[in-house]
């Protein structure tokens, strides 16, 4: 399902969550929304999700009003990392419920994923261990195979066997049922090869929003004497630096042609290319406080 | 598999190409669809999708309509001439700024070689 | 219809359980009284399933709003479409709970007539009187229910400063009931007001709330887990 999203904000009280972001998201996609701490992507996914109603600005599904749209409710599936259950349920109660009410949900395959994580249905939700937690939280989001899946830091807790069982998963449904999934993460390095677009939010506000190949060898590190390396980045937007001694290293954000690599060289320059989590550490690095 | 320090569909024109060349993927051959390859390889499909399009693009494979892709006929010695003419400016000549740097004379090298 | 259906099913197992207890402590009661006082004064199964219509709705109100909202809103349904299959649950609930009410004292009334003990002052049921008993009960059971969800509303809605005040005014369709329409366990109902403007000024203030919880509730945030 595509999303729509125009000057959405965000309020608590006088913390503003979310910044007047515009976002469009085209439907069929798998994105990955990154962001630091307090960045404002449960906010976002609240919204979208209409978990929370937008303090101003709107967020439009397929074209229609998405807030306390049953039509668009119906084909949405929310996960956020602490589940919406009742803690006193049996998993099986849970599982019966969406059954009952979602109307695109998928039983037997619910059955495969609680039996992939080593689940048990007649446990309690109170029982499950953190990790075992968010296992039962993706199983419901994919079972549901809404149109539109988010899935909320759903790794939480979740050790390294259990979240390549997680992804592997993620991306086999996805290709039996294509559809839009939203996944947030901190852990970029191991999922980023699942994401078709990359979101990344720094302070309530979208500051990037693009394929995630073309991330990939986005940024650019030029390293040589201080002062050729001065005049050779002056214009280019600076994510990060350091010197020692007379050498000075600067992170970009941008490309360079082959000429001017080529020209770069011929003056003691030597180029490297950063990797998606070092470019969004330096995109995002800023201290929070600044934007309070 | 993959590093992410440039754009992975590049990284799997490139695979499929040195596949090619060293003979273990054949002309007309089919090749794994996108799903499959993605699949495979735990990828986003539209990103392999986007390194078979780019092959397609270059000539290096064909597709038939309903049933995949295919390498072409001529891929292998087509890819093979480019990747030659890459050598020299891509491979010796690096090699002969780096020589000329430390002071290894030509004749050293071709001395080097001779002796392989 | 769907979200109406599935608060009944939720509820069954304890519905069960909770009136199969009824059913035991009757029985118990009755066999005690018989020994340590003799004939019955009033209707012993009146005075605990008459409890048990009002508490039960508040607790069942509270609980709708503060745990079972959020996952129905988790499974696709709207706030809205919630608010409306909850307020058919809560009739249906309360009409089924002021039934029990009468059917229990109509068995236990025929009963205690056959082995005569009954005394003087036993509210005796009446085909006659079943309807009264019915009318007496079910608006104070809603207006219970009313209260549970409305009291929640301001936790939940807002956060417990707002909470606590909002207790009052929430409170009001409780106190209104057990004011106008009664029915206890000697078979008195209340006079202050005739029956009819007593019912309709009842259910009144039971729909004004729910009108009113409608509102708070429909563009509330979906509360957290915590942990």
């Amino acid at each position: 399902m595509s999303i729509e999203i125009r000057e959405l904000t965000v309020r608590y009280g006088g913390t503003v969550a979310v910044d007047g972001v515009d976002l469009d998201l085209a439907g069929g996609k798998i994105y990955g929304l990154l962001g630091r701490n307090g960045s404002g992507k449960t906010s976002l996914l609240s919204a979208i999700a209409s978990y929370r109603k937008p303090s101003s600005g709107i967020v439009r599904i397929d074209g229609e009003e998405a807030f306390e749209n049953p039509r668009v409710a119906r084909r949405t599936c929310f996960i956020r990392d602490t589940l919406d259950l009742s803690d006193s349920d049996r998993l099986r109660t849970a599982l019966d419920l969406a059954a009952r009410l979602r109307p695109t949900w998928d039983g037997s395959y619910a059955a495969h994923l609680i039996e992939v994580f080593g689940l048990n249905p007649r446990k309690r939700v109170s029982s499950l261990s953190r990790g075992q937690r968010s296992a039962f939280g993706v199983v419901l989001g994919l079972a549901a195979r809404t149109p539109l899946t988010i899935l909320d830091e759903s790794y939480l807790g979740m050790d390294a066997v259990a979240r390549t069982l997680f992804y592997r998963e993620l991306l086999d449904d996805y290709l039996r049922h294509p559809r839009t999934i939203i996944l947030s993460t901190h852990l970029i390095e191991e999922v980023a090869d699942l994401f078709e677009r990359v979101i990344i939010m720094d302070r309530g506000r979208v500051i990037v929003h693009d394929e995630t190949d073309a991330l990939r060898g986005r940024g650019v590190t030029v390293t040589g004497p201080a002062e050729a390396v001065t005049s050779f980045v002056a214009g280019h937007a600076v994510l990060g630096e350091q010197s020692l001694g007379g050498v000075r290293a600067v992170t970009l954000d941008g490309h360079f042609t082959a000429g001017d690599i080529e020209r770069g060289e011929a003056a003691g320059l030597s180029f490297g290319p950063i990797g998606i989590q070092d470019l969004f550490v330096h995109l995002t690095s800023q201290p929070l406080e600044a934007s309070r | 598999m993959f590093h992410d320090r440039s754009p992975i569909y590049l990284q799997i024109a490139e695979g499929i190409k040195n596949d090619i060349l060293s003979g273990s993927l054949e002309e007309d051959q089919q090749v794994m669809s996108t799903n499959q390859y993605a699949a495979f390889y735990r990828i986003n499909p539209a990103t392999a999708a986007k390194g078979f399009a780019q092959l397609v693009d270059e000539g290096v494979l064909y597709k038939r309509r309903g049933i995949g892709m295919f390498v072409s006929p001529d891929a292998r010695a087509r890819l093979r001439a480019e990747r030659r003419e890459r050598f020299f400016a891509e491979v010796v000549a690096p090699m002969l700024d780096e020589a000329k740097r430390i002071g290894i004379s030509v004749d050293e090298i071709v001395k080097h070689l001779g002796e392989k | 219809m769907t979200v109406f259906s599935t608060l009944f099913r939720l509820y069954r197992p304890i519905l069960l359980i909770f009136w199969g207890i009824m059913l035991v402590v009757e029985v118990i009661g009755l066999v005690v009284i018989d020994h340590a006082v003799g004939p019955n004064k009033f209707s012993f199964w009146i005075v605990m399933a008459g409890a048990a219509i009002k508490y039960w709705p508040l607790v069942a109100g509270i609980l709708v709003i503060s745990l079972h909202m959020k996952l129905f809103v988790a499974n696709g349904i709207t706030r809205g479409e919630f608010l409306g299959g909850m307020g058919m649950f809560a009739v249906g609930l309360t009409a089924l709970f002021a039934a029990l009410v009468v059917a229990g004292h109509a068995v236990e009334s025929t009963l205690l007539g056959a082995l005569d003990l009954r005394a003087a002052t036993y509210p005796v049921f009446t085909l006659d009187g079943a309807l009264s008993e019915f009318g007496h009960l079910l608006p104070g059971s809603m207006a219970y229910m009313v209260t549970g969800m409305l009291v929640t509303a301001g936790f939940y809605r807002w956060n417990p400063w707002i909470g606590v005040p909002l207790i009052i005014p929430g409170a009001i369709p409780l106190a209104v009931s057990d004011n106008l329409v009664r029915f206890d366990q000697f078979g008195e109902t209340l006079h202050r007001l005739p029956y009819g403007p007593a019912v309709v000024i009842t259910l009144t203030v039971v729909v004004a709330g729910f009108l009113v919880l409608y509102s708070v509730m429909r563009d509330t945030p979906i509360r957290r887990t915590s942990g």
